[in-house]
Parts: C-alpha cells; sequence; structure tokens
C-alpha cells in the first residue's frame, strides 16, 4: 500500500447566507494515496465543487479535520495555505484561467514567482515544461493567440511547473471539443503513470470513467466509491 | 517577487485608463511643480531686490513728542543733532553711523536744468546702500568728505536728464548757484524698498552741505549694526538716548522714527514663503484629485480582475504578494505621471525665461524667472510618493483581502 497523501476526516463545510444556513458537505472521508487517479463525480450542487475547494486548500472546513503531506492544514491562516497551494497542489481550471496579458512562458512561471524563484531560472524551468507538452513553439504567444486545447495545456504545463504533490482539474475537458479533450486526458494518465496523484472533478461519467477511483458526491456526502 | 516588467505589461493592458490616470497625474505634478517655480522664482528675485537696498541698516529719523515730561509738552516735533549722532555711534551693537541731510533744488548745465532730490552723505552711503559708479568714475570719498569738495554723484534718473547720450563725467554743473563736478553716474540697480529707488537722488558731501548751508537739524541718522538679534534693544537704546538730549520722557516711543531693511526683507520673505505654500497647497489638491482618479481606476481593476487574483492566490499568492503588487502599479502609474509632469514644468521654465517681459511693475525688480530648484523638486517627488502609495493602499487592501475560493467562481 501506497503512502497517504490526503487524509479528510468527518468533514462539513456550512455556508452562512443571511439567516439561511446551507450545508453543502458533511461527514466526508476520504484517504487518497500517493500516485492515486481519482475522478469526484457529482452532478451540479452536489458538494463536488466546494470539496474541491477543501482538498485544493482554497478554503478551510466548518467541521472536520484535514492533513496534507502529514500536516494538519484544516485551521490554517490565508497565507498559509497559499504557501500549502504553492507547495503541493497544481490547479487545473474548466476556464483555463491564463492571465491574458502574459506570454504563455510567463503564465506557466507565475507560481514559480511566489516560490521566490529568479527570473530566468523560473523561465527556464517554464520552457522546459512547455516543450516537454508539445508547446515549445508557443512560448511568447499570449493565450488570445492559443486555440482552446492549447490553453488547456498551457494551464496543466502551469500547474506542474512546481512538482506538486496533487494536480487538481476541475473540469478541466469542459471547454474544449472532444479531440482537445482526448489529449488532455492523455496527458493526465501520462502523469499518472509516472507516479503523479490526479484527482478529475466533473460531472461526466465517461470523463470520470478514465480514473482507477471514482467517488460519487451527492447532497453533500459520499454516495458511493469504487 | 513582483517584477517591473510584468506591472508595466499589466499597466499598458487596460491602455486608456492607464493613460488617462498617467495625464491626470502628469497634469497635477506639472501644476504643483510650476506654481512652485513661479513662486520661488519671485521669492528669489525679491530677496536679492530686497538686498540691493542694504541690510543691516538701520535709519533714525526725528519724531514728535507724546506726552509732557518736566519741561517738555507733547506734540512737540524734534530736531535730531550731531550731538545725537555721536551719542547713538556710541551704543552697543553699533557698527557705525553716518548722518544725512536730504534737500531739493535745481541742477543746471548749459542750458539745460532740472530740479533733482539731494542726499548730503558721507562715503559709507555707497556701501550700505549699494551704489556703484561707471568705470573711471568713484562715489564720494573721506578727501572730499575733509576738503569739503564741491563734487557730486548724480542718479541715472538726472543723467538722462541734463545728458541725454552723453557722458555726464567730468562735467561742471551749477547746484543751487554753485559749480560741482560731477564724478560719478550711480549704475541701474534692482530695488524693491527703502522709498523712492535710489536712481532718483544725486548725492554731495555732507560736510560740503554743512560749509554752504550750516543746518541745524539732521535729516537722518544711518545706523549701521552688527547683530540682527540685538535690534529691539538698540531701538530702545536710541529712542532712549535721543529722548534724553532732547528732555522728552525716556519712555516716549514716538521721539523718533525707525526704518529697517533686514525687518522689511523679512516680511516680504514671509510674504513670498505663504504665497508658496499657498501655490504648494493648490498644486497639492491637483495632485489629489489625481491621487483619488489613481485609486478609483485601481478600485475599478481590482473589481474587475478579483477572478485573476483568485487565480493568483491559487496559485500561491500571499496577501502580501497581492498588496505590493497593487501599490506598485499605482507607484508605478505615479511616477511615470511625475516625470512627465516634471518634464513639463522643465519646458515651461524653460520658454518662460525666453519671454522677454517689459512692464512698469518689474521696472524696478528686474525680470523675475521661474526656478525648479531642489526643494521643489524633492517636495513634489515626495508628495508623488505619498499619494502614488494611498491610492494604491485602499484598492491593494481590498484586493488582499478577497477570499480565493468565491473569486474562483465569480467571473
Amino acid at each position: 500500500m501506497n503512502e497517504v497523501i490526503a487524509e479528510l476526516h468527518n468533514i462539513g463545510k456550512t455556508y452562512h447566507t443571511g439567516k439561511v444556513n446551507f450545508e453543502a458537505l458533511r461527514g466526508i472521508n476520504l484517504k487518497i494515496e500517493r500516485g492515486e487517479y481519482i475522478a469526484i463525480l457529482g452532478p451540479s450542487g452536489s458538494g463536488k465543487s466546494t470539496l474541491m475547494q477543501i482538498i485544493g486548500c482554497l478554503s478551510t472546513p466548518t467541521v472536520g479535520s484535514y492533513f496534507l503531506a502529514g500536516k494538519e492544514v484544516s485551521k490554517l491562516s490565508g497565507d498559509e495555505l497559499a504557501k500549502i497551494r504553492n507547495l503541493y497542489i497544481g490547479f487545473v481550471f474548466q476556464k483555463f484561467n491564463l492571465m491574458p496579458q502574459m506570454t504563455a512562458v510567463d503564465n506557466v512561471a507565475l507560481p514559480l514567482v511566489y516560490r521566490g524563484i529568479k527570473t530566468e531560472e523560473r523561465r527556464k524551468q517554464a520552457k522546459d515544461i512547455l516543450r516537454h507538452i508539445g508547446l515549445g513553439q508557443h512560448f511568447s504567444h499570449h493565450a488570445n493567440e492559443l486555440s482552446g486545447g492549447q490553453q488547456q495545456r498551457v494551464a496543466i504545463a502551469r500547474a506542474l511547473v512546481t512538482n506538486p504533490e496533487i494536480i487538481l482539474a476541475d473540469e478541466p475537458t469542459g471547454n474544449l471539443d472532444s479531440k482537445s479533450g482526448a489529449e488532455i486526458i492523455n496527458l493526465f494518465g501520462e502523469f499518472n503513470a509516472k507516479g503523479k496523484t490526479v484527482i478529475i472533478i466533473t460531472h461526466d461519467v465517461s470523463m470520470a470513467r478514465h480514473a482507477k477511483r471514482i467517488i460519487e458526491i451527492q447532497d453533500g456526502s459520499i454516495s458511493a466509491s469504487r | 517577487m513582483i517584477i517591473l516588467r510584468e506591472i508595466i505589461q499589466e499597466l499598458f493592458y487596460g491602455k486608456t485608463r492607464t493613460i488617462l490616470t498617467i495625464a491626470a497625474i502628469a497634469w497635477g505634478t506639472f501644476a504643483i511643480a510650476a506654481t512652485l517655480a513661479i513662486g520661488e522664482g519671485l521669492r528669489l528675485k525679491f530677496s536679492e531686490t530686497m538686498a540691493n537696498a542694504g541690510d543691516r541698516l538701520l535709519t533714525v529719523s526725528s519724531g514728535v513728542t507724546s506726552k509732557n515730561y518736566r519741561g517738555m509738552s507733547a506734540n512737540q516735533p524734534l530736531k535730531l543733532t550731531k550731538q545725537d549722532s555721536m551719542a547713538i555711534a556710541a551704543l552697543p551693537n553699533v557698527k557705525g553711523v553716518t548722518i544725512q541731510y536730504e534737500f531739493g533744488t535745481m541742477m543746471h548745465y548749459q542750458e539745460r536744468r532740472s530740479y533733482g532730490h539731494f542726499r548730503a552723505v558721507a562715503p559709507e552711503y555707497a556701501t550700505i546702500h549699494n551704489i556703484k559708479v561707471g568705470s573711471k568714475q568713484r562715489f564720494l570719498s573721506v578727501l572730499d568728505l575733509q576738503k569739503r569738495s564741491s563734487v557730486v554723484v548724480i542718479g541715472a534718473v538726472m543723467a538722462d536728464k541734463l545728458f541725454p547720450g552723453e557722458d555726464p563725467a567730468g562735467k561742471i554743473v551749477h547746484i543751487d548757484n554753485r559749480l560741482f563736478t560731477i564724478i560719478g553716474v550711480m549704475q541701474k540697480k534692482s530695488q524693491m524698498s527703502g522709498g523712492m529707488p535710489d536712481e532718483y537722488f544725486n548725492w554731495i558731501p555732507v560736510s560740503t552741505y554743512e560749509l554752504l548751508k550750516n543746518p541745524e537739524k539732521i535729516d537722518l541718522i544711518a545706523v549701521a549694526y552688527k547683530d540682527f538679534k540685538a535690534l529691539l534693544q538698540l531701538k530702545a537704546n536710541i529712542q532712549k538716548v535721543v529722548a534724553f538730549n532732547h528732555g522728552a520722557s525716556p519712555d516716549d516711543a514716538s521721539v523718533v522714527n525707525f526704518s529697517d531693511i533686514a525687518e522689511e526683507q523679512e516680511k516680504v520673505n514671509k510674504f513670498f514663503i505663504n504665497m508658496q505654500i499657498f501655490l504648494g497647497i493648490i498644486g497639492g489638491l491637483t495632485l489629489l484629485l489625481a491621487g483619488v482618479g489613481i485609486a478609483n481606476v485601481m478600485y475599478a481593476a481590482v473589481r474587475r480582475e478579483t477572478h485573476q487574483i483568485g487565480v493568483r492566490m491559487a496559485l500561491g499568492a500571499t496577501t502580501k504578494n497581492i498588496l505590493f503588487r497593487y501599490i506598485y502599479e499605482s507607484l508605478v502609474a505615479t511616477f511615470v505621471g511625475g516625470i512627465v509632469g516634471i518634464v513639463m514644468a522643465e519646458i515651461f521654465v524653460y520658454v518662460v525665461r525666453l519671454i522677454p517681459f517689459k512692464g512698469e511693475l518689474i521696472r524696478f525688480t528686474g525680470k523675475p524667472e521661474p526656478v525648479l530648484s531642489v526643494l521643489v523638486l524633492a517636495i513634489v517627488i515626495v508628495v508623488l510618493g505619498i499619494i502614488g502609495l494611498l491610492a494604491g493602499l485602499f484598492p491593494a487592501l481590498k484586493a488582499a483581502k478577497i477570499d480565493p475560493a468565491e473569486a474562483l467562481i465569480y467571473e
């Protein structure tokens, strides 16, 4: 059995909007091992996005505890969480979320800025990853000069550049045609084969099928795991 | 950390807002720098002009008693005498004393004649009042004083009237039906104080005047003193000495009148410093408005970039990263605008210096020129820094408070 990289203990998240309390997650227990390929599957409003935010350290749970790489992270401050995200998590978003004013290289190098790495070094690392991912010709292109598939690959390069423990992808093919989508799925398979932990959040069953473990979420709790 | 290149990319990505903002800052900077430069130029010019009237000089003229004292009744005009001047010369803090008579009479040269104001003075007068004569000419000398020579130094006004297009030096003129030789013509100078400008006067040796007229009353005692700080004490002493000599009350402040050039200069200087503060505040307010503009633009940017900020935070940006990023952006915009404004002000100063000024107002002062001094620039840069910092700080604080989870959902 592999080392546990992330462990969620009885996690609950409640949102307070005015006088109404909305329980987005309740009683989530989940162990993720290093090198797993997991799909978190659920319809919109099921709480899967909230779960992604907690796994990705973008927000903290109302109750329960969360251990990431052996560290209790559920009570950390915003800035401590930012450092944890930078160290352990590589995000891939549905809408790519590239900085439109920056070139591909600068976009990929951005997480390294927050790690305090010098300009030359981070540009070199960014170029290496882009080359590896097949975008060697597009270093100085801006987002609007790239196709959707290319943009998502730049975003994946940005997620990989910090060499994170976990790649956390939120509907990564949702804005792509089927051919580009398939390419992205192949990339995730490739990383997982190299031992990277990949977590994909999706509502799409066919997408989820690529993962080795599927966790279904309904009404804020895990309804099935296979 | 966040690099300048990225900030500049960022700034020029939203071109219109940036250019408008920078223009506003440039205009504000120009306004403050130009007004301060004008103020500084005027102040410098006037203090130079004041210095031309002679400094460290107290003039004493006779006054009127204001109260009954022993045998002396109120409202008696006093007449200053030689005895007064000798007593004043013996007081502490006094460097030297000269006496002076004033009179007006006709001066004739051949068929031409003109009425002139005359001062019968000692040779020191030239130094004290900064009077300069042409080359190969001279002012009254100690020898003139001893010999009671019939020599005269004429002012520019008299020179223009009696000797149009001629050199007056060496010419013989009639003053009050006596022959005088012109030994010098006063060169024009800038002067703003001390009543009628010196160029309207003509000067003869005080001893010559005494010989001719045997006057019983001295019009003016000029006291050169050493220490400006002890001036009040000196004035009190003079007043007491004069009162004593004339049998008036020693407490009677109106027995003498004082006119003090250094004090006047101080007042004028203060006026100009106040004027500069006023102009500076106006310029500062203009800049402040531009700063509010920058803050607005930055707020709008933060609102529009909420999603981007969320992405940056997801990638590991801390509060500090976000905070500095917007403060830097504001400072860069402010300083780019500031540099443009300062260059505009430099050009303005250069152009104003090229314009020839003419007019009655500046006839005695010479032409005032705006001066963009180091002090002015330092003030402008400090004000720009503060405004840039504040304009960036509040939007930046707002940006740093963004919750990444919410911002990522926000479109």
